[in-house]
């Protein structure tokens, strides 16, 4: 077997691994445009560095974290848009219109959440949306997995306390989310 | 997962529609421009820093390798579909459970992109491409596993039995409760395809077309080989199937009324495609095949 053909290398990991990133610019931008841009920079710095990017599971996370700095830098270069992804700008923004928000907001989490920092909400999101342990957030924010065990912690144990500040029962949701709150974990 | 996080995931935000024409599009876009330096690949686990991948190391993500020169396996079971044919949601086309050594594979969507099942498919290392073609209510639900296609392009026998099964494959008596899927052994390592039938929708042809006599088809149980054109026209016509004759012998515009039926499979809902010959079929299938108790009148 030869070296690996490169188009062929980068297309199973765009193949694989598109959707989730797909989800992860869309929960975290306002809009369809925002989020095709993240995306196609993303992906063009995955493919122009090619050789950097893990093999496995472990490419997901470099994508994470490659589009968490992408999302970052957007904000400074507001109005500088790619030419790319004309036709996914489309379908997103159809997409987004079926996919409406409800404002459905369940105990008032979304609530207590939007009072959170933006980086308590990331490391909480890296955990429910996306479904990474610590070990996980802690490659894709670049930092040691004992910190971002230790960030997590305080991440939950903030939003258990917002929740609680808003009133809500929280033995609704189990003990350790009331230990979280009352400072026992 | 944590109370917490499960909260947190109660609210997030959709996940998007997917793979679709348009990412594919990105993807044409981006890959027109020379990659700058693919060359060197390192292994998953090369450090980038050494914190970032130690979480990594614990666990087993990399694809599993593909081993050369292992058996063709190719077996015909039968699965069946579920009932309901809702919409899924992009990134669950698939459900995939482990269970002990082996992967229990569930497909949710049968219509989803093939590309969204390889990706999930992939992303648990499997190399298998999985095909849901139109089939006749009682075909929907064959599946035809090919696992390993090189082997197989290399023109090697094919042993009927492997390591790749059908879940609930014949553990179910009503066929729109049964799960459909496969159990794959967590360290399949071959290249698959594997091909199953779905249900075709009103006026879809069948891209699978079972034998007439196979179980749930017209003429199951009914022998109708060596019959004439003409007898084998009223078997069908009596069950609500239109048979259109063909022949691998010059015929003339059409199939003489007193040929013999060789053979025959479903095309459509409602049509057969029937091949005849002015000659009897000299080895026709065994009634028994597909028809344990014999055949029953013609």
């Amino acid at each position: 077997m030869g070296p690996p053909d490169p188009q062929r290398r980068f297309e199973e990991i765009y193949t694989a691994y598109y959707p989730d990133l797909l989800a992860y610019v869309r929960r975290r931008t306002d809009t369809p445009d925002d989020a095709a841009d993240a995306l196609a920079e993303t992906f063009t710095t995955a493919w122009r560095r090619l050789a950097d990017v893990p093999e496995g599971h472990a490419a997901r996370l470099w994508l994470y974290g490659t589009a968490r700095r992408v999302l970052a830098n957007g904000h400074r270069a507001e109005g500088r848009r790619t030419e790319l992804a004309s036709r996914l700008r489309t379908e997103l923004a159809g997409w987004a219109e079926r996919d409406e928000e409800t404002g459905h907001d369940p105990g008032g989490v979304r609530k207590a959440f939007g009072r959170l920092s933006p980086d308590d909400r990331e490391l909480l999101s890296l955990a429910g949306w996306e479904g990474l342990d610590s070990a996980e957030i802690a490659t894709v924010l670049g930092c040691s997995r004992g910190a971002a065990r230790l960030r997590l912690h305080r991440a939950r144990k903030r939003l258990a306390r917002e929740l609680e500040a808003a009133g809500l029962d929280l033995t609704r949701y189990g003990p350790r989310a009331v230990a979280l709150a009352k400072g026992e974990s | 997962m944590h109370e917490i996080d499960r909260l947190v995931a109660g609210i997030a935000p959709g996940p998007g529609p997917g793979m679709t024409p348009g990412a594919r599009e990105l993807f044409d876009e981006i890959t027109a421009a020379p990659a700058a330096a693919p060359a060197r690949r390192r292994r998953w686990w090369a450090p980038i820093a050494p914190v970032r991948t130690a979480g990594a190391r614990r666990r087993r993500w990399a694809a599993l390798p593909v081993a050369a020169g292992a058996a063709v396996l190719g077996m015909v079971a039968t699965w069946s579909l579920p009932g309901a044919l809702g919409p899924s949601p992009a990134s669950a086309a698939l459900d995939i459970k482990r269970d002990g050594d082996h992967y229990v594979i569930t497909v949710k969507d049968l219509f989803a992109d093939p590309e969204m099942y390889e990706r999930e498919l992939k992303a648990r290392g499997l190399d298998i491409t999985l095909k849901l073609l139109p089939t006749s209510p009682g075909g929907a639900g064959d599946i035809f596993v090919v696992n390993d296609v090189d082997r197989l392009r290399s023109g090697e026998p094919v042993p009927v039995d492997g390591p790749v099964t059908a879940v609930g494959n014949g553990s179910c008596e009503r066929p729109g409760e049964c799960p459909t899927g496969v159990r794959v052994p967590v360290d399949f390592a071959k290249k698959a395809e594997i091909t199953l039938g779905r249900e075709a929708r009103p006026g879809e042809a069948y891209m699978i077309r079972p034998l007439l006599e196979m179980p749930g088809e017209p003429l199951h149980c009914v022998g109708y080989v060596n019959k004439t054109v003409t007898e084998v026209t009223a078997m069908l016509r009596e069950r609500g199937v239109e048979p259109e004759f063909t022949s691998s012998v010059d015929a003339g515009p059409s199939v003489p009324e007193d040929w013999y039926v060789h053979d025959g499979v479903m095309a459509a809902a409602g049509e057969a495609i029937v091949l005849a010959g002015p000659e009897p079929n000299p080895a026709p299938r065994p009634v028994g095949e597909f028809c344990p108790g014999g055949p029953v009148g013609s």
